[in-house]
């Protein structure tokens, strides 16, 4: 049994890695802080934890030692507190984006702030388990991705990794789901002008196109890729629509064959390409709360267009589900402890 | 039992059948899930095709 203490824990993401831990079979949770919450319980602000946990937030400045502890702070927070996270505990996971990049000239042009701790921007290993496992098994510190860069990494990985798309031509349509703006509300986010919406928050310059880029760049790869971001009705969930060109001309089955030789494995990852029935390709709805990514793709031969799509919970396999994963893994544990649920139909 | 070897034709998954297979037999791709229609069994070589899809009105 281990030791884990959540910091921010009174937001959605801590909310929903607090729902994950709790069920864990391995893990003792010690300490949930908030900085708006010190005192109030838990369960006033996760009321889905009734009945399984009598914690309370405490203050940061309070926070004890254990053996693994989760940051769950908005971005640019983490990196002032890191040197003392650090000495607290023997693993750190920060769900935020302060640690997710390599270098700091990247982090200025995206985030536009100078980052405080530039010398752990390389101790720290990029959380996703499908591309860094072995590294992540040895890491004591993990940056978890973005929901929108999960999700994109993973669709695109296999087909640029067998080099069957042009790199310099991948565009990503993004809907997302209310919950990734997170729990404060803000005059945007008030219900009679959020409800209902399909609104297309930010054509271009998503931050998130620099951990996708580094994170498909390798063995030599470049690739630029373009997002835009919708804002949809939806509360929970995360779907990529992500359009590319083939290099040559291929058949479905040579795409298939990629995926299976990338993911067959993976315990998370599903491809969905059917024939017949409701959900022939990936849903964001059937994923709620679960620590699935769904991929599917189809040739368009018309153009040589090779559309992908990638669907998760944000706030599962998008944030906590999979830094729960990242734990299991930095522990020894079965990866898949606590995140087997499969989701609820109808839902 | 022995198995005959196929190949998926949706997803070129490797499919194994029962030798007493018999052409026009529905099956499950392990891989993709698809349907998938037997074609026609020829000794050993066993021919799979994509199963007929009822076509929906998806209301446009």
């Amino acid at each position: 049994m281990i030791t884990v203490s959540v910091v921010g824990g009174s937001g959605y993401a801590g909310g929903e890695l607090l729902r994950l831990l709790l069920q864990h079979p391995k893990v003792k949770i010690k300490e949930v802080t908030s900085r708006r919450y010190v005192g109030e319980s838990v369960t006033l602000h996760h009321p889905n934890l009734r009945g399984q946990t009598d914690l309370y937030y405490k203050n940061i400045d309070k926070l004890s030692s254990c053996d693994v502890l989760f940051i769950s702070l908005p971005n640019g927070v983490s990196m002032n507190y890191m040197d003392k996270f650090t000495k607290l505990a023997k693993y750190v996971i920060d769900l935020g984006a302060d640690f997710r990049l390599n270098s700091e000239s990247s982090w200025s042009k995206w985030y536009k702030t100078e980052h405080q701790k530039p010398d752990f921007l390389n101790k720290f290993v990029y959380g996703v388990p499908e591309l860094h496992r072995n590294e992540i098994i040895k890491a004591k510190l993990v940056a978890g991705p973005g929901c929108e860069a999960i999700v994109t990494i993973l669709s695109l990985f296999p087909v640029v990794k067998h080099k069957l798309i042009n790199l310099d031509k991948i565009i990503i349509d993004a809907k997302m789901g209310s919950s990734q703006s997170g729990s404060k509300g803000t005059d945007s986010s008030h219900h009679p002008e959020r409800s209902g919406v399909v609104r297309t928050y930010m054509p271009s310059g998503h931050r998130h196109t620099a951990e996708i880029e580094q994170e498909l760049s390798f063995a030599g790869f470049n690739p630029k890729v373009s997002i835009t971001a919708t804002a949809i009705e939806m509360v929970r969930g995360l779907l990529v629509t992500i359009h590319t060109f083939l290099n040559k001309y291929i058949e479905e089955k040579d795409i298939w064959q990629a995926y299976r030789t990338e993911f067959a494995k993976e315990p998370f990852i599903r491809i969905v390409k059917m024939k017949s029935g409701f959900y022939r390709f990936p849903e964001p709805k059937i994923l709620q709360g679960t620590n699935y990514c769904d991929i599917g793709f189809e040739i368009d031969k018309y153009t040589n267009r090779l559309v992908i799509i990638g669907a998760i919970d944000n706030l599962t396999k998008g944030t906590a589900g999979n830094a729960v994963q990242c734990m299991n893994l930095m522990c020894g544990y079965d990866e898949k402890l606590s995140l087997e649920f499969t989701g609820l139909h109808p839902i | 039992m022995t198995k005959l070897k196929s190949e998926c034709p949706i997803c070129a998954e490797t499919i194994s059948v029962a030798q007493n297979i018999e052409a026009s037999e529905i099956i499950q791709c392990p891989g993709c899930h698809n349907r998938i229609v037997v074609s026609s069994v020829n000794g050993d070589k066993v021919v799979l095709k994509e199963a007929p899809k009822i076509e929906e009105d998806w209301g446009q």
